[in-house]
């Protein structure tokens, strides 16, 4: 399934292409864009606060050591849940931001369509493979972790990690939806030249 | 060359391909990771790719990532700099060059507070390069010095670089912490001697404080804004580094409370409000969602690079020059240094560290000494065009009437310096290593 | 190129294939429990005559340490040594393969590795993975961590009460029994235990044995090293070969890995006792270390606690309470029976080797 949507693209670029154009036409490419930036902004909006979160919770571990000797056993298993799906769930954002880090000694050299060219022609190949398979496998691997209650195992908690580890799946998913935005806004600029 | 090494040669190739068409840095990873997976190795590549990013989401020690990102931010948005610039420049107002002097010693105070060099970057840009500028100092060694400044961060304790570097070569982050203080310290000192003698020989260079701006020495009022200017960031240092070296707390921990206090200090300076912390906080999110989506790529990408025998093949090519420990060393430090000029930092310790450890550990390297060697090495990646963040972060304040080419000939020779600095870890490793032996031995 | 072989008499000898398997352990390179596996794959090599060749590489290379059993039942990788408390959050009976805190009902080692192979509890463990856990995998014991001890201390603690007063580093199982018994516990990254103990932010901290302890420099942040323990009495590290990779071998390679790993687990034991002997008198002569005994009260509570935790698990998981009968059926005669006819270990080792 993977190989053939890869594989699938390329002669079917010029299609694609023309899809591109008639829904910029209607406006389709337009609203599905600006509502997969919203969607993806407010998703990360809403988990960047774990951040405070995970200060809180650990500056109270801290105290409640040495103040009231009396570590919690759950701050050391939530902490990295809480730092785990704070990142994920931020990734689509940045990529609609633009914000990823590119090594751009060519690229900044090259006018807006041929940076376009390049990101339209890259994102089939680097992009949307990789992250289909991190919502495939990574649904089978949060099936596995739902159908067995999966604990984490390395404090006394023995907390439920199966709602986390579903958050890769979920934060893919997101980040195919920006994806495909991204390339269809590369597509626009790479055929309209703006 | 052995035939089952092409594939790795080819996916190395492709790599630099991927990365260096400039599309996002996380995905050409993991694209060069999965679709040379799948050539070399087979449908193991699709569960290889979530066990990896998986185990990055759980990583206990990259959970201070996102905690010395809001601190950096937060301390940004304090102000805890402003006291701490102006009661600096009081103190040195009669030298040469005080001003350049005061950028490097509030750039070591500040390293010490913040694990991140961005968050330095935009506090001495903003409050160092103006005054300067307008005092009519030389535009390189502006430049150049806010920007050495500001990188002191990385080397200095708490430091985000050896946050991502400990886990990938199985290094405890506090020990490498305190290696990096006196390295930090050397080169701290090597930018004020370099500052102060340059001013002293040519003083239109940077031109001492005028008289009228100098306060009366040991007037109460200015002793109690000395006092007041250097509290805050005293305090921070206590809260981050205090809390680490007094075993109050691991580095994670000490990355919170640090994050804590700084927002106490910023309610008692009455910087903050709930505007201010939303903005921290989305900027939070954005910028360690992106550092960490690199982590996660480089890591898929290295654990195919393992799977296809990448490891065996480097191995092979280092049996193959047959250096000696010193000159495996030196080859990595120039191979390093030459990365560090077209990537990203972390980018280049996520890929090279797994690959270049065990073969540091085979040849009976101390890891600690090695890593703070390429914690130094990378320091000078922030100065070095093409890519160099350093310049990236001065040109987006878009200072008046200063070009590329005057940051470009700054930083030359703060570059030269830091590899002094590198040289004389190398050869004397007790600059690094004391420390850490001393506390922790 | 095995086509072109050709013997001296001008016979043209079969072509031998040649399998490559890739293998993981949880082990950093250096540390010493990487050589179990290296010399497995060493002896496999050697007694197939080339035929299977396994690459052996260190933690978190193609995979985090903890995730080696489902890379290996994925087919990540083709083989892997695992330790089965690491895979206790699928399933609690996972304990029970690797060591619980308390031991099986007092069995040492070497009951405990009879009962493997003689009192039902490989098939169990066997049965646990394919039918309990649902995974594609193959498991072998492979490799015998010796007892550890109950840890290192800044001070020497003379009762349990004591060590309720510490601050202790402890993980997994172990850290759950103590909680339930009111120790404190505290976790954190791998790495930072000996900083940490070094600068008080623990009091205590248990890591392995002499061996690997004297590795990772215990010695030079505390010198209260107390010992004996029943956190981690038994038990055997595993081999995991993913299940299609092991019927893909002819019957000949497959009694090679089973005859390599059965070997490879009494070498590390033999080898194990050599060097954790040695390691410890150097710990004493050269590095000062004190040797506590640990007091009663405290390995009460082990086994108190873990009885608890135990009979939890017990009523919730039938799979867990036919391990755990299994396991008690058969200490209670081979326990029993090494109680009431071996002479004490003690008492020889009184006649030459008095304190
Ligand atoms: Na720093
Ligand atoms: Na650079």
């Amino acid at each position: 399934m993977l190989l053939e949507t890869t594989r699938g693209l390329f002669p079917r670029a010029s299609i694609i292409g023309e899809g591109v154009l008639f829904m910029s036409k209607h406006n389709i490419a337009q609203t599905f864009i600006q509502s997969v930036d919203r969607l993806n902004e407010i998703t990360a909006k809403a988990f960047s606060w774990l951040a405070v979160a995970l200060v809180l919770m650990l500056v109270y571990e801290v105290a409640a050591r040495y103040i009231f000797r009396a570590p919690t056993i759950w701050a050391f298993d939530m902490s990295y849940m809480l730092y785990g799906s704070h990142f994920i769930m931020g990734a689509a954002y940045v990529l609609s931001k633009n914000q990823n880090v590119r090594a751009d000694v060519f690229y900044s050299r090259f006018s807006p369509r041929g940076q376009a060219i390049i990101d339209a022609s890259l994102y089939p190949i680097l992009f949307f493979p990789a992250v289909i398979v991190l919502i495939v496998w990574g649904a089978d691997r949060a099936a596995l972790a739902w159908a067995t209650r999966e604990l984490t195992i390395w404090t006394a908690w023995r907390a439920p990690i199966y709602p986390f580890i579903t958050l890769l799946p979920v934060a893919a998913f997101l980040l195919l939806l920006q994806g495909i935005a991204q390339f269809i806004r590369s597509l626009t600029v790479a055929i309209k030249g703006r | 060359m052995d035939p089952e090494y092409l594939l790795v040669l080819a996916m190395f190739i492709a790599l630099m391909v991927a990365i260096f068409s400039g599309f996002p840095l996380p995905f050409a990873l993991m694209g060069t990771g999965l679709i040379f997976g799948l050539i070399g190795w087979g449908p193991g590549v699709f569960p290889q790719i979530v066990i990896r990013s998986l185990s990055i989401m759980t990583n206990d020690v990259l959970v201070a990532v996102p905690l010395f990102t809001f601190m950096g931010y937060m301390l940004e948005r304090s102000g805890v700099a402003d006291g701490l610039f102006a009661s600096m420049q009081q103190i040195f107002a009669s030298l040469r060059g005080s001003l350049a002097l005061v950028t490097i010693l509030v750039g070591t105070l500040l390293a010490a507070t913040t694990g991140i060099a961005g968050a330095s970057m935009a506090v001495l840009g903003i409050l160092a390069l103006n005054p300067m500028l307008t005092r009519g100092y030389d535009k390189p060694l502006a430049t150049g010095s806010v920007i050495a400044g500001a990188t002191l961060g990385q080397l200095i304790p708490p430091s985000l670089l050896m946050v991502v570097y400990a886990p990938a070569a199985g290094l405890s982050v506090v020990r490498m912490f305190s290696g990096g203080i006196f390295p930090g310290l050397l080169l701290s000192g090597l930018f004020v001697l370099y500052i102060g003698i340059r001013c002293y020989l040519r003083p239109e260079l940077g031109p001492a404080l005028p008289l009228e701006e100098r306060q009366k020495i040991l007037s109460l009022k200015v002793l109690k804004a000395l006092l007041l200017g250097l509290a805050p960031p005293l305090l921070l240092i206590l809260s981050v580094l205090g809390t680490i070296l007094f075993g109050l707390a691991t580095p994670t921990e000490a990355a919170a409370t640090g994050g804590f206090f700084t927002v106490l200090i910023c309610i008692a300076l009455r910087k903050f409000n709930w505007q201010i912390l939303k903005d921290v906080v989305y900027r939070t999110i954005s910028t360690s969602s992106m550092i960490m989506m690199i982590i996660l790529g480089a890591s898929i990408f290295t654990g195919v690079f393992w799977a296809l025998g990448g490891n065996q093949a480097v191995e092979a090519l280092f049996a193959l020059l047959d250096l000696t420990p010193t000159g495996t060393i030196i080859a990595v430090m120039v191979i390093l240094f030459l990365l560090g000029k077209i990537l990203d930092t972390i980018a280049i310790i996520m890929i090279t560290v797994p690959i270049i450890n065990p073969l540091i550990i085979e040849l009976g390297i101390d890891p600690l000494w090695f890593g703070m060697l390429v914690m130094v090495n990378l320091q000078i990646a922030y100065l070095t065009p093409p890519f160099a963040y350093g310049i990236f972060y001065l040109k987006a304040l878009n200072p008046p009437g200063v070009t590329l080419g005057h940051i470009y000939r700054g930083v030359i020779p703060f570059i030269l310096l830091q590899i002094v600095a590198l040289i004389l870890c190398i050869i004397f490793p007790e600059i690094v290593l004391w420390l850490p032996e001393f506390l922790y031995d | 190129p095995p086509a072109a072989d050709q013997a001296q008499n001008g016979e043209v000898v079969a072509p031998v294939e040649t399998i490559t398997w890739k293998m993981q352990t949880p082990w950093p390179t250096g540390m010493y429990l990487h050589d179990g596996p290296l010399r497995f794959a060493e002896k496999v090599e050697a007694m197939s005559g080339g035929r299977l060749k396994i690459e052996v590489t260190p933690a978190g290379t193609i995979v985090g340490a903890f995730d080696i059993l489902d890379a290996v039942s994925d087919g990540v990788l083709d083989a892997g040594q695992g330790w089965a408390a690491y895979w206790a959050g699928r399933h609690p009976a996972a304990h029970l393969f690797s060591s619980t805190v308390g031991g099986p009902f007092g069995m040492d080692n070497l009951d405990y590795v009879s009962w493997l192979y003689f009192g039902g509890g490989l098939e169990l463990y066997r049965q646990l993975y394919t039918e309990e856990m649902g995974l594609n995998v193959k498991v072998f014991p492979m490799d015998i961590i010796v007892e550890e001890p109950l840890g290192w201390f800044k001070e020497e603690i003379t009762s349990l009460e004591e060590l309720k007063g510490l601050k202790m580093r402890e993980s997994g199982l172990t850290a759950e029994v103590y909680s339930k018994a009111g120790i404190t516990v505290v976790a954190m990254p791998g790495g930072e235990i000996l900083p940490s103990l070094e600068r008080g932010v623990i009091d205590a901290a248990a890591f392995m044995c002499p061996t690997s302890d004297k590795q990772l420099g215990l010695m030079d942040v505390a010198k209260y090293y107390h010992t004996p323990s029943l956190h981690r009495p038994s038990g055997t590290l595993e081999l995991l070969i993913n299940q299609d990779r092991w019927n893909e071998l002819p019957a000949d390679l497959q009694a090679i890995v089973e005859v390599a790993a059965k070997e490879t687990l009494l070498h590390t034991w033999m080898r194990g006792i050599f060097l954790n002997s040695a390691d410890l008198q150097t710990l004493k002569e050269e590095h000062d270390v004190q040797i506590v005994r640990t007091p009663d009260d405290v390995l009460e509570m082990q086994l108190e606690a873990w009885a608890e935790v135990a009979a939890g698990h017990s009523a919730n998981n039938p799979f867990f309470a036919e391990v755990f009968a299994s396991q008690r059926e058969h200490a209670e005669r081979v326990v029993r029976y090494r109680r009431e006819f071996y002479l004490p270990y003690g008492f020889a080792a009184d006649h030459y080797w008095a304190e």
